[in-house]
């Protein structure tokens, strides 16, 4: 059926979500600042995960709104108010602006063209954080940002309180973009995809979905980037550049593109890494790129295709070795 | 030749009205007419590089043509956007299958009949939730026997089953007028038997275009005939007028005869 859910994958991510609600009363603080940190690219590599991995639209810029977001809101929050959804809504609606206009521009190309012109749209980004310096802070960067008030009574400023924060957020925010993929609208971005001439053929307006799912996963993105400067009380031009769009797109390709829920994972592991090697090591970029060797090589659909497979794998594998132990000690006993 | 009717007749299924193509300097088609009454089977037939294939992408709007007029059901469709087409009930296979390789064979003709519904458009209901489209593609799969397939995935079928799934996707929108580019090539015999017989129990409410090169599956197939040689029509009429015409045999059977080997490459 088209998409049904098999139930192994739902129990699986049962389990996940049960060991991320564990997850925040079992580990300690930093751990926790972790897993918060992987939450948050998470979503923002999912969103990336509609463009690549879904439409079919490489973006190299894709930075550009997960930061716009985190400025709009980080600006109004350590200027204007301790509140939540006014800052929240601004930042997510700064970024679905940004990419209605971008979209315009962007969409009129395709393949290594739409890498290359998402790429100069996210550094023209940078260069406008850069040049307002009484805004941004320039290439300081904007501090103090606090944690929101959500006028609920509960506190965010504790770390196991903000991780419950952006797990539930993070969680709505995946629940709606895997109801986007599931939905007639989802398999048909995965038609254009695969065969955007058939696709205009029979009858669809092709660019109006590439649109919508550009926009989409701009403010999606935007989303991921209020959760970011909440919880890093910071956020400079890095945020919006291309090595952080280079970095979210290495999550979407590790985990898997066009299996949404892979990019989560891709995240999870890349700022894993990223924390536990620049602890001994200054060269984190290398580490990187030796990552995307790797994964080119060893799994190049993702590490959530890949996971199943070598399972698979290793279990016939197993099941080949039982069979030739059995088959020995058979002729043995006879 | 025929002569072309009134614009608006609702007798006519398509009107072709003197349509010229040339790419450069090079001309593919030079004023090209004809009338295809609604509900005919009409073949389109000639050598390899007669124009067919232009003509065909100027009928489905995939090139403009440099001159002339296409009309569909008495209106004026020649600068109209493919998808507007569509709507109308346009639709068309092409000569190298043209399908969504990644994706399974359920949800390539879900792709098909979802494509004129304004389901289509729903972002945030399950698309296995909307029972119209389900239901469509449920039958459309049964008609077919392509059941026992719907899970797998379309470049891993063999050959006959894409050419198969080509030409089922372009009826999944139900289309009342239907192109289509050589839907035989590369077919077995018993395969090409199989989509002559479905094309024969087709409904008449769907007018039928069909470009071919072979002529015998021109001839079990067509209610009347158009001959097109280096971009003009040579001929127009019934199969059995089309055979007999001497400039037919000419233009076409003669290079058919030479090219006998290799008509297909």
């Amino acid at each position: 059926m088209i998409g049904s859910v098999p139930l192994r994958r739902a129990a699986l991510g049962v389990l996940v979500a049960a060991a991320l609600l564990v997850a925040g009363r079992a580990v300690d603080d930093f751990q926790l600042r972790l897993l918060t940190e992987a939450l948050i690219f998470g979503l923002f590599a999912m969103s990336l995960d509609l463009l690549l991995g879904y439409t079919g639209l490489p973006s190299l810029g894709h930075a550009a709104y997960f930061g716009t977001a985190a400025y709009t809101t980080g600006v109004i929050a350590a200027e204007a108010t301790s509140g939540f959804w006014l800052p929240a809504a601004a930042g997510v609606g700064a970024s679905v602006l940004l990419a209605l206009l971008f979209g315009l521009v962007a969409l009129r190309t395709r393949g290594v063209y739409f890498l290359m012109i998402t790429l100069a749209l996210g550094q023209l980004t940078v260069g406008l954080a850069l040049r307002n310096r009484s805004l941004t802070g320039g290439a300081d960067g904007l501090a103090g940002v606090p944690r929101p008030d959500l006028g609920v009574g509960w506190n965010l400023w504790p770390t196991q309180n903000f991780y419950y924060f952006t797990l539930a957020v993070v969680a709505v925010a995946a629940l709606v973009l895997w109801l986007v993929v599931r939905s007639p609208f989802g398999v048909a971005l995965r038609g254009i995809r695969d065969n955007e001439a058939r696709m205009d053929a029979l009858g669809y307006h092709v660019w109006l979905r590439r649109y919508v799912a550009f926009v989409l996963a701009g403010g999606f993105a935007g989303v991921a980037g209020v959760l970011f400067v909440y919880h890093n009380a910071f956020v400079s031009p890095d945020a919006l550049g291309l090595a952080t769009s280079a970095e979210v797109l290495l999550m979407v390709i590790l985990g898997g593109a066009g299996t949404l829920f892979g990019p989560l994972l891709g995240a999870g592991v890349l700022v894993t890494l990223n924390y536990t090697i620049s602890s001994f090591a200054e060269r984190w970029v290398l580490f990187l790129g030796a990552v995307y060797v790797l994964t080119v090589l060893v799994a190049r659909r993702g590490l959530w295709r890949a996971v199943p497979v070598w399972a698979r794998g290793t279990r016939s594998m197993l099941a080949g070795v039982v069979t030739i132990a059995r088959a020995r000690t058979g002729r043995g006993a006879r | 030749m025929t002569t072309s009717p009134a614009p608006g007749d609702t007798e006519v299924g398509l009107v072709v009205d003197r349509v010229s193509k040339s790419f450069g300097g090079i001309r593919a088609l030079h004023e090209v007419s004809m009338t295809v009454p609604k509900g005919q089977r009409r073949v389109l037939l000639g050598p390899n590089g007669a124009g067919k294939s232009v003509l065909f992408s100027i009928i489905g709007g995939q090139q403009p043509p440099t001159g002339g007029r296409i009309l569909a059901f008495g209106r004026d469709i020649t600068r109209l956007p493919r998808r507007r087409r569509a709507a109308l009930g346009l639709a068309r296979t092409f000569q190298l299958n043209s399908l969504f390789p990644r994706l399974s064979v359920e949800e390539n003709l879900f792709l098909g009949v979802q494509a004129l519904d304004r389901g289509s458009r729903s972002l945030l209901r399950p698309a296995s939730t909307h029972r119209r489209l389900v239901e469509r593609t449920d039958e459309l799969l049964r008609e077919w026997r392509l059941d026992d397939r719907r899970g797998a995935v379309v470049e891993e079928l063999s050959y006959g089953e894409q050419r198969q799934i080509e030409m089922v996707l372009a009826l999944a929108g139900r289309p009342r007028l239907l192109l289509l580019d050589e839907p035989t090539s590369g077919l077995t015999k018993s395969e090409t038997d199989e989509v002559v017989a479905f094309l024969g129990s087709l409904g008449r409410e769907i007018t039928v275009l069909l470009v071919e090169h072979d002529m015998d599956v021109a001839d079990r197939l067509a209610e009347w005939i158009t001959v097109l040689s280096l971009g003009e029509v040579v001929a127009d009429g019934p199969p059995g007028v089309v055979r007999a015409d001497p400039r037919v045999r000419e233009v076409y059977l003669g290079v058919s005869a030479e090219r006998s080997e290799g008509r297909d490459a």
